[in-house]
């Protein structure tokens, strides 16, 4: 075995060891701002800090993504819930305008628990 | 691409070998990682006024897409049926009392009832889906709460005095009548849970094992996420994220009735909507209740009235009503738990609340 060879099975094994823990134990920060509104579901990168307007039934909800963080802005309801849930940060985090049907929530492989109970 | 070469790969040149060799643990990687394993489908919809999350493990993927859809209609159905203020099969029973007349009630209410008479005769009267009038009093018969404020005493005193009980209502088959026409059926502590029930009971019907249903953060958890139970994160009542956890085992439901749920602010007080049926006004000296129950409906009903129950009284009434598992966060920030809930609850956050466990023995 040259040191060449030696040099891509290590390279190889850590690749299979951080694919395994990646893809098998479900540990990993959180990825993507998947936000739902009328029935329509897009899909932001959590890596590009933006803000975005999304219409619902009542108007427009204006999501912030920024540091891999996720939140709404503003929205055309009066308990302001979506906005007091504040900032998303792990996968699983949600956040939803009921009045104005807007949902967002983190997706990734680091989600923590199953469901929230709250 | 690696596997149309691999004639070419057994006889490549030394100086190949590198390449070949990376090319095939990564093959091998990669076929690892994709494995088939059983997988996780999750849902989200709006529906029953909330946010409705659907967690699916194991099934195939055409079986969890309809199950979402069933989900989704469910709730819809009940949604319509249950409103306790826009027209409904409900709001037609609450018409009848009103004006003194009996009622022959819709088979999508009946069971409601039914459940909710039994429930709140073993809630001492705590859990009292009759006083629809005080709810709607409060102003949380409406999701707008700008510039709202806590109504008269005098017309609190009113609505109190008049002692709408569930024991007040009597059924002889589906016909319903009432003693008391001051009685209000508003079942928001009891039909999301009941609700959760069937839902759950239809997509396992479906042949769906391993499932969530999550109405609004109440959930109904079945089966378990492979080989491991599902876990469930509790949110801190007062700040963000997760404070508490349990893994569920089985059938079991987990219910948490919180002060932050709905409220107003007024003159530096907050009024939530778990109103006292005694005084009329929101129960005071609790900030939330979790109760782990195999019915949903007791779990929900559990949780409404253990928090109005407050710190001092909540064991008798949890006892009465067939719950043991409970934790309830008092306005000082204790933790107060049954000693089954204390073995199972993992406090998550660096400075646990002080607990303080209640053992029935």
């Amino acid at each position: 075995m040259t040191r060449a060879d030696k040099a891509g099975l290590t390279v190889s094994l850590l690749a299979l060891l951080t694919l395994y823990g990646y893809l098998w134990t479900g540990i990993g920060p959180a990825n993507q701002v998947t936000v739902t509104a009328a029935g329509e579901t897009r899909v932001f990168s959590l890596g590009h800090d933006q803000r975005i307007a999304v219409s619902g039934s009542r108007g427009e909800s204006i999501i912030e993504i920024e540091q891999g963080r996720a939140r709404f802005v503003t929205s055309p309801c009066s308990g302001k819930v979506c906005v007091h849930t504040g900032w998303l940060a792990r996968a699983g985090d949600t956040a939803a305008c009921v009045p104005n049907g807007v949902i967002v929530s983190l997706t990734g492989h680091g989600k923590q628990y199953d469901s929230i109970n709250f | 691409m690696a596997s149309t070469q691999p004639q070419q790969t057994t006889l490549a040149p030394p100086r190949g070998s590198l390449y070949v060799n990376v090319a095939t643990l990564l093959l091998i990687t990669a076929m690892l990682a994709g494995c088939d394993r059983p997988r996780t489908y999750e849902n989200q919809f709006l529906a029953f006024g909330t946010l409705v999350e659907i967690t699916i493990h194991g099934a195939e993927r055409e079986l969890a897409e309809m199950a979402f859809e069933v989900a989704r209609r469910d709730f819809a159905h009940m949604h319509a049926a249950w409103h306790a203020w826009q027209p409904s099969a409900l709001t037609r029973v609450n018409t009848a009392i009103a004006a003194g007349e009996s009622i022959d009630v819709d088979a999508d209410v009946l069971p409601l009832i039914e459940r909710a008479k039994s429930l709140s005769r073993r809630s001492r009267g705590l859990f009292n889906p009759a006083i629809g009038r005080l709810v709607e009093l409060w102003g949380f018969h409406t999701d707008d709460y700008t510039g709202r404020r806590p109504p008269s005493d005098a017309r609190i005193r009113a609505l109190i005095d008049q002692n709408p009980s569930m024991d007040d209502l009597t059924l002889e088959g589906s016909q319903l009548s009432s003693t008391n026409p001051n009685v209000q059926l508003d079942f928001g502590a009891y039909a999301k849970g009941y609700g959760i029930g069937l839902v759950a009971e239809h997509l396992r019907a479906m042949g769906i094992e391993n499932l969530i249903v999550n109405a609004g953060g109440d959930l109904r958890a079945i089966g378990a996420h492979g080989d491991r139970p599902w876990r469930i994160g509790i949110r801190h009542p007062r700040e963000q994220g997760v404070f508490a956890s349990v893994e569920t085992d089985g059938d079991e439901s987990v219910f948490t009735s919180g002060d932050y749920e709905r409220y107003f602010e007024f003159k530096d007080t907050r009024y939530h909507h778990i109103l006292d049926p005694r005084s009329g006004y929101p129960a005071r000296h609790t900030t939330s209740v979790t109760v782990i129950h195999t019915n949903p409906g007791v779990a929900d009903a559990a949780a409404t009235a253990l928090f109005v129950a407050g710190p001092s009284h909540w064991p008798a009434v949890a006892q009465a009503m067939g719950v043991r598992d409970v934790m309830l966060i008092d306005d000082q920030g204790r933790a107060h738990l049954t000693a089954s809930m204390a073995a199972r609850v993992e406090f998550e956050i660096d400075l646990p609340p002080k607990a303080v466990v209640h053992d029935r023995s």
